[in-house]
């Protein structure tokens, strides 16, 4: 078997296992296609946590996590029929529908050209330092008994205190290896590299969809009596100003993929597991705390937030950060009324997240694994180390000049057209982005390393995450800005819904928010 | 507008306020799309670095080189082996790099059947870029105590080029 054809294989049985709950939790969206594997990926994280921790063999705790996770698949639509993924929801026609899923296919299309285009670097078969000490060794760990792993994370043979870091990337790898008996690093780095892009696919995807949902709202209905089929005439030299938003999210998007890949390079295509906690960590941000409040929207935030927080430590601490922001903005965007009564429940489902996250490296500490020690600098030192941090993250954040003034221009002059876009607050998006340079700045001042040395080593990955979210909080900014146009020109829909009116609102098949005929004041604000 | 949609004409002061939203909107697009693609070159730049000769040349040393390593490691222990790793922290992480994955170390590292550690600068033939792996047994196997791997071999000098970190 060929890698190519080893590293299909994989994707395969990853977005296999990963099918149900994916369709479960996302539905019938473009977006599910890239998730699949990336489910996958965190069922294979869960099953390295099981046998890590009551033993077993890892390739069947694989194919039970899988099962039960489709089992509560199954179970969910038992006793929610009206949200499995083959039910097509009803919604009222939107002037205008056939051209926007035309676009929106162009939109998957060009970002899976691009995407395509940028992993070119893959075909150098380059294995990073880390790749090979750390996360693809690891790999082969999962494939020998639980006894000898609890050996391996603790015997003082094996120096490098890297070992015990979250387990998705060598858990998916151990899947790739096992799955196709080919147990090349090669292979490894493949797999790795295609989750990746996955995410990168995933987050970009969301520009395009917030570009149809502001299109949607821009274009007219149809109003009551008239026929309930979609316009399909081409819309009127007026009305392609609508659809500004979504070409400008196809641009966007595109882009996106392109910037990212060189953020990420060489780290995307070499093994690093940076990438793809520093992808899915702005996944999470676009999904979570930047798109309209949904189910699907929710299911999507709850996937990525996973990945980021099973593929290592920094992604632990950031998407525990961003588990809590998702949790507020859930609750802060519930009505009064349904605040009062049912606060309780993005908590719940933030305290289960925050629960699998912290599952691995809980279980490092009680195993007494290489490493998980830490002691913190003396206080006296942080001023310098502060310093020397800032002056170090600095050149790698450039995008954090353009991204606020754009942000506080288009607060004080855009906000009405954000909020009739339907997407949250860029305050949002700017918590993201500050957990994610507080968890690395915290660690750079109060740890005790030689931090001279340790940012010429880690620097360019560890403020991926940080830039990769001010690149995407300039792209949102011109998705918004675009619709301003056609927002003065079209009046509010009467029948617009409000979503701290129905939070039941759901995404149809391309991520649009559903609309329902409530009586609802126009011109409310969102958030 | 008004509630039921139909447009009423706007005030003096709707026509000012419209016109900079707009205005202000045209320019952020300009700017946003603009320093997008100015990045989005540089990244796809980047990109290309990865395909230029010096860095496959690099790569494909840096692969042999450690296939070498794995496959002379093989010939000498067996998976199931219990091996302690010595040397001094460079080849440690070395050797973890080439045959971590896969070795079983031994706990206490004392109660290990083999020592793996690895000579370098070694001339002639029979080395990874002048690194060969060295096997101690604790028991002598055919009367040997130590030995050498065998069955492949990197021409040249190494260490092999240091790659990103």
């Amino acid at each position: 078997m060929t890698t190519t054809q080893a590293a299909i294989v994989a994707m395969v049985v990853l977005s296999c296992a990963g099918l149900l709950p994916v369709a479960a939790l996302v539905g019938p969206r473009v977006i599910a296609v890239p998730l699949l594997p990336l489910g996958g990926a965190v069922i294979a994280a869960l099953a390295a946590t099981g046998f890590t921790a009551l033993g077993g063999n890892f390739l069947a705790w694989f194919v039970t996590v899988a099962a039960v996770g489709a089992l509560a698949a199954v179970a969910y639509w038992m006793q929610w029929p009206d949200r499995r993924p083959w039910r097509r929801p009803t919604r009222v026609g939107v002037a205008g529908d056939v051209w926007c899923r035309l676009l929106v296919a162009v939109g998957a299309g060009v970002i899976l050209g691009t995407c395509i285009w940028s992993l070119r670097g893959l075909a150098t078969p380059t294995v990073g330092f880390d790749a090979r000490a750390v996360w693809l060794m690891r790999a082969g760990w999962f494939l020998q008994s639980q006894h000898q792993i609890l050996i391996n994370l603790r015997v003082s043979d094996v120096t490098l205190i890297q070992t015990p870091y979250p387990p998705l990337v060598s858990a998916a790898t151990a899947v790739a290896w096992r799955v196709t008996g080919d147990q090349s690093m090669r292979l490894g780095v493949v797999v790795i590299a295609l989750l990746n892009t996955c995410a990168l696919a995933t987050a970009s995807f969301a520009l395009v969809e917030s570009g149809r949902h502001f299109t949607g709202r821009l274009l007219p209905e149809h109003r009551r009596g008239e026929s309930s089929l979609p316009d399909r005439g081409a819309p009127s030299g007026g009305r392609w100003l609508s659809f500004a938003p979504l070409i400008v999210g196809i641009v966007a998007a595109s882009l996106l993929v392109v910037v990212a890949f060189g953020i990420t390079e060489p780290f995307m295509t070499n093994g690093y597991a940076d990438p793809i906690w520093s992808l899915a960590a702005l996944g999470a941000v676009a999904y979570g705390l930047q798109m309209g409040i949904s189910r699907t929207n929710r299911g999507a935030a709850l996937i990525l937030v996973l990945v980021a927080g099973m593929s290592k430590n920094e992604g632990v601490a950031t998407a525990g950060a961003l588990i809590v922001l998702i949790a507020l903005r859930a609750v802060m965007s519930m009505p009064a009324a349904e605040r009062h009564r049912r606060w309780w429940r993005p908590v719940v489902i933030g305290a289960a997240e925050l629960m699998a996250v912290a599952a691995w490296p809980l279980l490092m500490r009680v195993i007494h694994a290489r490493g998980e020690s830490s002691t913190l600098s003396p206080a006296h030192e942080w001023p310098d180390r502060a310093r020397a941090a800032f002056d170090g993250m600095a050149p790698y954040l450039h995008v954090i000049l353009l991204a606020a003034p754009l942000a506080a221009v288009g607060g004080l002059v855009l906000s009405r057209v954000r909020r009739r876009s339907g997407l949250a607050n860029d305050w949002w998006g700017w918590a993201g982005l500050a957990c994610g340079l507080a968890v690395v700045g915290g660690a750079y001042v109060t740890n005790t390393a030689a931090i001279a040395v340790w940012l010429v080593g880690t620097v360019d990955r560890v403020t991926e995450f940080p830039a990769l979210t001010g690149w995407w909080i300039v792209a949102m900014w011109a998705v918004v800005a675009s619709g301003a146009l056609g927002a003065t020109r079209s009046p509010e829909h009467r029948h617009t819904i409000d979503p701290r009116s129905d939070p039941r609102s759901d995404a149809d098949t391309i991520g649009h928010s559903s609309r329902r005929l409530a009586p609802t004041p126009v011109g409310v604000a969102a958030e | 507008m008004i509630g039921d949609g139909s447009p009423r004409r706007p005030s003096g002061r709707g026509w000012v306020r419209r016109a900079l939203v707009v205005a202000v909107s045209l320019g952020a697009v300009v700017v946003a799309v603009l320093g997008l693609s100015v990045q989005a070159v540089r990244g796809n730049r980047k990109v290309s670095v990865q395909r230029s000769a010096l860095t496959i040349h690099d790569a494909a040393l840096d692969d042999a080189f450690y296939n070498c390593i794995d496959v002379q490691t093989r010939s000498l222990i067996a998976p199931a082996e219990t091996v302690q790793l010595r040397d001094d922290l460079g080849d440690l992480v070395t050797l973890i790099k080439g045959v971590g994955s896969w070795v079983t170390f031994a706990d206490p590292p004392s109660t290990a059947a083999v020592q793996i550690s690895l000579r370098n600068n070694v001339t002639g033939g029979g080395a990874c870029l002048g690194t060969v792996v060295v096997a101690t047994y604790a028991k002598p196997k055919g009367g040997v105590r130590v030995r050498v791997g065998s069955g492949s071999s990197v021409a040249g000098k190494g260490p092999p080029p240091a790659p990103p970190l």
